[in-house]
């Protein structure tokens, strides 16, 4: 009886920061030095502080959406193969731990999409085509849940502008679809607050030189 | 009052490490290290209470602190974790490649694009150090040694008949598709217990696991086409292919060096079947079979053709089944069997010759790790082999059958310790006993590999290898021994930013070499012997010149064997004291082009001048090729591709054959062994359909 008793007051304890005015403040806070983040070591303190969010409110799975992100970030920032691939498998603990609390939330299943793109950039050769297949379908499943996540149809166009420019095919029919995306993103992006905002930058970045023909090298 | 908590993060040498994330236990205070490793924070709760520190790259830290308001200082040492992909690995005799190793040397998009391999396995292996081209057998010739002393395992089981059949003296071909495989590695000596029936090297094949999606392949080429088709269910996976070759067409539109009564002409067929089963095991069957037929007439020393032709018929079943699972944590158990029939029909006049082998290996492996360092590997094996030659002339009834039947059982273990992630060892043992010889082995092998610095390591292996005499030897021979070979190498190892440098220096010892003998009662005898000795060089570049990737391999090979009908010791034909590639591959991002091209150079080798009374005295003239390819990639789904060997023309000379019998002069005459044409033009086209038609049989060029 008495394990059982300590066993419970422990997962109140876990679970006693979670929704509370002090986990919203902490999320803040931590969401402030995310924006402020530059470097790898930036985005490590950063994402040392989502996931002590995370230790201390088990159910949440927002903290856990930002380390994620933050690890996945710093991949695409460090040079060394294995770091990168030691960043993406925290990143991938965090994204497989959301799954099992958020099994149909469509921000969990788009930075999964993101995080197996950064997969493919550590080793384009040898991981292309494995994959550039599991990062459309991670996509494909977040756009089930919810067809107007900007971020999932952002990273969507992204990829397939990509192919499109390599093989020299036409891809006004993208870029139109990015402005769009842009023109609506605020009829998309749910309002609530500290949910994943994201994106519009980067999408507008896509814009500035989306029917520019460019090829991507291999490498 | 909050009591402070501080201190430093370092590593074990007392550096800091910034960005390690410390905290208490279930609590959300804490903080991340600063650049020089230090720590500060506050706590405001009494008791006993977990600090805890995470950082990438180490071991998770944890200690319980008695708070009692008083600010704290704790010094904390990080262990940095045991990464294998960090730790030193053995590269001596070692070229794995593949994405789980990090020796990449050559992925199957790889071998394919690299210019005259022509989508051949060993021969885009021989675009690497260790290896020389000898043009007319087709086969991995590896320090010194023949291409029948190296084996070919697909996912550890034994490939009696890894070539296609050929006319004599032509260059034959692997069966296996690249594709079929995710890793391939081919040792250049010193491998593992696991590996036995192979004097020189062992080509090891591992096969894809689950495909990602439902696909048609159709490929058509100037010499034939293929159709795969792939359908995937939840846990397991299905391909079937047909192929059909025929080289008539382009061989009556390129002039070749040799009359054809039939050009060659094959089809065939596979299947692969996948399923994943408990756990992370996986249960895969892959079966063919195929026929291929030619007619050719051999060249006489006049010059003339031969009366008749030589006609070969292949017949070729192959079937390999495999399961691999994990059945606890600590286990990895792989269950393993091929079989495989192959006969060959030669034909000449009214001799028929027919060849008929019959093989089969089963095999049962346990991986256990006893920790992430330790780990113990050991299995239980037998090969099963059935050799017949019937000889059969028309004008004399019955025909003459004589035939062998080999059981050879062999059990191996094999321990890997890293005492360090800078240091590893592996030391194995391996047991054979063979029925027919009734005679019992017993090889050590052991290797070690030491990190020098970051970028550098060097490795040693030594062992003791046997393998049964050539069927045709076995033959009614059973007082035969197993030929033995002994092997002694020393390799370095240097990888920076993209730029790989490997030497490896080598003694080989062979022993128990089957030799003619003089006397009728044992015409055969285990008293030759041989060596050989070298070094090879490697230098592989992925980062100076944008967009290209280059390497250059070079061998160097002394040797010199008393086997077989040689007189005395003397260097071998078949060995090339001289050999060197360079492979060149540039994409062309414009074109959406991989273009290739790749120079071969072997140096003159010996060849017996039957007129001469001096034995392998001869000199052949060099051999050297340039060959070109080209890989446009049309439309995501649809490449094309397109490739010509020796484009400079360069004269080729294998050897010569003497005639049996001197002319009325008393000289004998001869006939060049050529290859079927001076060079070797193909064009082909790749087509994937897919559902949502992404993907492409380059699949891994698209990025």
């Amino acid at each position: 009886m008495k394990t059982i008793t300590l066993v419970f007051t422990f997962l109140i304890s876990f679970n006693s920061f979670a929704g509370t005015p002090a986990f919203n403040e902490a999320m803040k806070t931590a969401l402030t030095q995310f924006g402020q983040s530059k470097n790898v070591s930036d985005f490590q303190n950063t994402a040392n502080t989502f996931q002590r969010i995370a230790n201390s409110a088990q159910n949440e799975w927002l903290p856990e959406y930002y380390q994620a992100q933050c690890y996945i970030l710093m991949s695409f920032m460090d040079k060394d193969a294995i770091q990168k691939d030691a960043y993406l498998d925290i990143a991938e603990k965090a994204i497989n731990s959301m799954l099992a609390k958020a099994p149909k939330n469509s921000e969990v299943y788009a930075i999964q999409g993101f995080m197996y793109t950064a997969r493919l950039v550590v080793d384009p050769v040898n991981r292309g085509r494995e994959y550039s297949i599991l990062s459309m379908e991670s996509l494909k499943k977040s756009l089930h849940f919810n067809p107007q996540n900007p971020r999932a149809l952002y990273l969507q166009l992204s990829n397939e502008i990509g192919t499109a420019k390599f093989f020299g095919s036409d891809v006004s029919m993208y870029c139109e679809r990015i402005n769009t995306l842009i023109e609506n993103w605020d009829d998309y992006n749910k309002a609530e607050p500290l949910y994943p905002s994201w994106g519009e930058k980067q999408a507008q970045g896509l814009t500035e030189n989306c029917t520019e023909t460019k090829t991507d090298s291999i490498k | 009052m909050a009591q402070t908590i501080s201190g430093t993060v370092a590593d074990k040498d007392g550096i800091g490490l910034p960005g390690a994330n410390v905290y208490i236990e279930n609590t959300f205070s804490g903080t991340s290290t600063d650049a020089n490793g230090h720590y500060s924070f506050e706590f405001d709760k009494k008791g006993t209470y977990n600090l805890i520190v995470e950082f990438v790259g180490f071991e998770d830290y944890k200690k319980e602190i008695q708070l009692d308001g008083q600010n704290h200082q704790v010094q904390i040492e990080l262990k940095e974790k045991f990464n294998q992909l960090k730790a030193v690995t053995i590269t001596a005799g070692n070229y794995g490649t593949g994405k789980s190793e990090t020796a990449v040397v050559m992925s199957s998009l790889e071998m394919v694009t690299t210019a005259g391999s022509l989508g051949d396995i060993n021969a885009a292996m021989r675009s690497l150090p260790g290896t020389s081209n000898n043009g007319e057998s087709g086969k991995l010739f590896v320090h010194g040694g023949e291409g029948t002393e190296t084996g070919t395992y697909i996912d550890g089981i034994y490939v009696h008949q890894p070539y296609t059949t050929s006319a004599p003296n032509m260059a034959v071909r692997g069966r296996f598709n690249p594709f079929m495989f995710s890793g391939t590695s081919f040792s250049t000596g010193g491998y593992s217990a696991e590996y036995g029936q192979a004097l020189s090297s062992v080509l090891t094949l591992n096969t894809n696991d689950m495909p990602v999606e439902d696909a048609l392949n159709i490929s058509l080429m100037t010499v034939g086409g293929d159709v795969a088709g792939t359908k995937m269910w939840k846990k397991g996976a299905i391909t079937g292919s047909f192929n059909y070759i025929n080289l008539k067409p382009y061989m009556q539109l390129i002039p070749q060096n040799y009359e054809w009564n039939q050009e060659p002409e094959a089809y065939g067929g596979s299947i692969n079947f996948r399923q994943k089963t408990k756990g992370s095991g996986m249960f895969k069957i892959y079966a063919s079979m195929d026929q291929s037929n030619l007619s050719q007439f051999a060249i006489t020393s006049d010059g003339s053709n031969a009366p008749s032709s030589t006609d070969i018929r292949n017949d070729n079943k192959f079937i390999n089944v495999n399961w691999h699972g994990s059945p606890s944590k600590k286990w990895f158990t792989t269950f393993g069997s091929s079989f495989t029939y192959n006969n060959d029909r030669y034909t000449q006049g009214d001799l028929i010759l027919n060849q008929r082998l019959e093989g089969n290996h089963i095999k049962a492996t346990a991986k256990y790790e006893l920790t992430e360092k330790t780990r113990f590997r050991m299995g239980v094996e037998n090969f099963y082999t059935d050799f017949k030659n019937q000889y059969s002339q028309a004008q004399i009834e019955g025909d003459s059958t004589v035939g062998y039947q080999e059981n050879l059982t062999a059990a191996f273990i094999e321990a890997q310790i890293y005492t360090s992630p800078k240091f590893l060892i592996n030391a194995g043992l391996r047991g054979e006993h063979s029925q027919y010889l009734n005679r019992n082995t017993l090889a050590p092998r052991i290797s070690a590999a030491y990190k020098l610095d970051d970028n550098s390591s060097l490795s040693v292996a030594y062992g003791w290898f046997y393998q049964n005499p050539l069927n045709e030897h076995l033959l009614h021979r059973n007082y035969l021994k197993n030929e033995r070979a002994e092997h002694y190498i020393l390799s370095l190892s240097r990888n920076v930013n993209k730029r790989t440098f490997r030497t490896e220096v080598y003694y080989k010892n062979y022993s128990d070499l089957v030799k003619y003998g003089t006397s009728f009662q044992a015409p055969y005898q285990n008293t030759g012997s041989g060596f050989a000795y070298g070094f090879d060089l490697y230098f592989k570049d992925t980062k100076t010149i944008k967009n290209g990737t280059y390497w250059v391999s070079y061998s160097f090979l002394q040797s010199e064997r008393d086997f077989r009908s040689y007189p005395h010791a003397a260097t071998p034909t078949f060995a090339v004291p001289h050999s060197l590639t360079v492979v060149y591959k540039h994409w062309i991002g414009d074109w959406r082009s991989y273009v290739g091209a790749s120079f071969r150079y072997g140096s003159p080798r010996v060849y017996n001048d039957k007129n001469s009374s001096e034995f392998n005295a001869a000199k052949l003239p060099s051999n050297a090729s340039l060959d070109i390819n080209w890989s446009f990639l049309y439309r995501q789904n649809v490449i094309f591709y397109a490739s010509a060997t020796n484009v400079l023309g360069f004269d080729q000379v294998f050897g010569y054959r003497y005639d049996a019998v001197p002319n009325s002069n008393g000289v004998y005459g001869r006939t060049p062994i050529l290859p079927a044409a001076k060079s070797f033009f193909f064009v082909g086209c790749f087509i994937t359909l897919t559902k949502n038609g992404e993907t492409n049989q380059m699949d891994k060029i698209n990025m």
